[in-house]
């Protein structure tokens, strides 16, 4: 039973991904199926882990520890979906929501200013101070002149001649690859869910499944241009 | 006209397809990055409790599963508590995917749900649910993630604030390093380990840098890395020959686009030239 589930599992895994590579083709019939497929479940799976989350923050807290500060934060929360009630003014809906941003702007600022600003600022100082080695000595050489160079990039209020514009470059150049970096980190970062998808497609079985929604998509490829041709031949008026 | 879209596709499949069914076996180098992510887990003292902020996605499983086994394997052969929570916005998933794939999956040894681990569940919110939770645990998780309340449960006595975490282990909740560091390493001091993507590791680095996050294990490779380190090789050390396939085929197209930029800007430049 298990292992049927299992077959069950990937046979559908495999014929998703077809419909989602099926994009790279043409964004058809496929890709919108597996698009609403997936949508589907997700808020699904999100309405019911938020009535566990409910239970578990909310109905615990209140009805079995008594702490009853929680329904202030209910009624805060009941007053966000007003929105949804024609005639209440949208005031009821943008207390609880200030309530909130003003909660977690307030916990972030105060903490920020030491945790993202001040510590970065005197690593960045340090570093170059505390490292040793040949290696470690040319990297820094090259850490101070991109961090020189591409912060000199941002004052725009100053032009600094002919020089200023070269290091204004050169620091270009440095932001450029570091642009170029995070790019090629956001295709690497995709890249182990490709992989698991490839292996599993190179297998006996994903074979066939690549055979059998070849057959289908030519099919429906061939439907949909005979509808398209049906059209074109007998307009409506 | 052929369309380079398709032909980068194409030959993105064959350098991926290429090394799963013949496996070349490059070697693997152990980076300072991974040894201190391996030394992290390899200090904990006896009777430590370890907060796993685990916030894996379903989307993200080729690259949490291996590590999940490799770190909960690791984590479950010590004296330790080990509490499981999500708390990321993209966390919701989590819980359920702890349970159903990761844990089943893990030699637990002759540990006791309850007492020696439990999974609390996904608690949204972000900022202030991690500053609430950093101060006091217990006013804001109800049950665990099986409603059971956790007055029942032996480990929370040990868990009521991040004053008795003795390390941090985020897995799948590096986009959020820096509400970690805020609400937990900067007032309570609590040490944090991440393992971060490919992307992820540039908005880390700088806490690493900065000696917030005491170490970071990155992406696949760091990944491969730490199974040799435990010697339990795993489907990372297989995925290591497809990083290094694909990063050669993105350097190669890299440099032929280069040239055949220079290449389309001399020739229109000529062809200008011979028109006037």
């Amino acid at each position: 039973m298990k292992m049927d589930m299992i077959l069950v599992e990937k046979v559908i895994g495999l014929f998703l991904t077809l419909f989602v590579f099926s994009y790279l083709i043409k964004p058809g019939r496929f890709f919108r199926i597996a698009e609403h497929i997936f949508l589907g479940l997700n808020y699904g799976y999100v309405l019911v882990i938020g009535i566990k989350t409910f239970y578990s923050v909310f109905w615990v807290n209140v009805f079995e520890k008594e702490m009853y500060l929680g329904l202030v934060g209910l009624f805060l929360g009941v007053l966000m979906y007003s929105r949804i009630i024609p005639g209440i003014p949208p005031s009821y809906r943008r207390f609880p929501m200030a309530i909130l941003i003003g909660c977690s702007v307030g916990l972030a600022g105060t903490m920020s200013l030491e945790a993202g600003i001040l510590q970065q600022l005197i690593s960045t100082i340090k570093l170059p101070l505390t490292t040793a080695g040949l290696l470690t000595n040319s990297s820094n050489l090259i850490y101070m002149i991109s961090l020189f160079t591409s912060v000199f990039y941002f004052t725009f209020t100053w032009k600094g001649g002919k020089v200023g514009e070269n290091i204004r470059l050169l620091g270009r150049y440095f932001v450029l690859v570091m642009i170029g970096v995070l790019y090629g980190n956001v295709i690497m970062t995709r890249l182990p869910g490709f992989e698991n998808r490839m292996r599993v497609l190179a297998t006996p079985e994903g074979l066939v499944i690549v055979l059998v929604f070849s057959v289908i998509y030519y099919a429906n490829h061939v439907y949909d241009k005979r509808q398209t041709q049906e059209r074109v031949e007998s307009p409506l008026d | 006209m052929v369309n380079k879209d398709h032909v980068v596709c194409i030959l993105l499949a064959l350098v991926v397809i290429y090394p799963i069914l013949n496996p070349i076996g490059l070697p693997i180098l152990i980076h300072e990055d991974s040894l201190r992510f391996y030394d992290e887990i390899e200090a904990l003292p006896p009777d430590s409790l370890v907060l796993v902020g685990f916030d894996g996605t379903y989307m993200g499983l080729p690259r949490i599963l291996p590590l999940s086994l490799a770190i909960g394997n690791e984590l479950f052969e010590k004296p330790i508590k080990i509490v499981f929570i999500s708390t990321c916005a993209w966390g919701a998933e989590a819980p359920t995917l702890l349970e159903t794939m990761i844990f089943p999956e893990l030699d637990m040894q002759d540990k006791v749900y309850g007492v020696d681990y439990v999974n609390l569940g996904f608690y949204p919110g972000q900022e202030p649910t991690i500053a609430a939770l950093a101060a006091d645990v217990h006013s804001v998780v109800g049950t665990d993630f099986h409603g059971t309340s956790i007055d029942k449960l032996p480990i929370m006595e040990y868990f009521k604030s991040a004053k008795d975490i003795t390390l941090f282990v985020g897995i799948g909740s590096a986009g959020i390093i820096d509400v970690y560091v805020r609400q937990f390493n900067l007032p309570y001091g609590t040490p944090e380990i991440f393992m971060v993507t490919a992307m992820g590791q540039l908005k880390a680095r700088p806490y690493l840098e900065a000696g917030q996050v005491r170490a970071i294990l990155v992406d696949v490779l760091g990944i491969a890395e730490y199974e040799l380190l435990i010697g339990r090789p795993g489907e990372a050390i297989a995925s290591s020959d497809v990083v290094s396939t694909t990063h050669i085929l993105l350097v190669f197209i890299v440099i032929i686009t280069n040239i055949s930029y220079y290449v389309n800007k001399y020739m229109s430049k000529t062809s200008k030239k011979g028109d006037e």
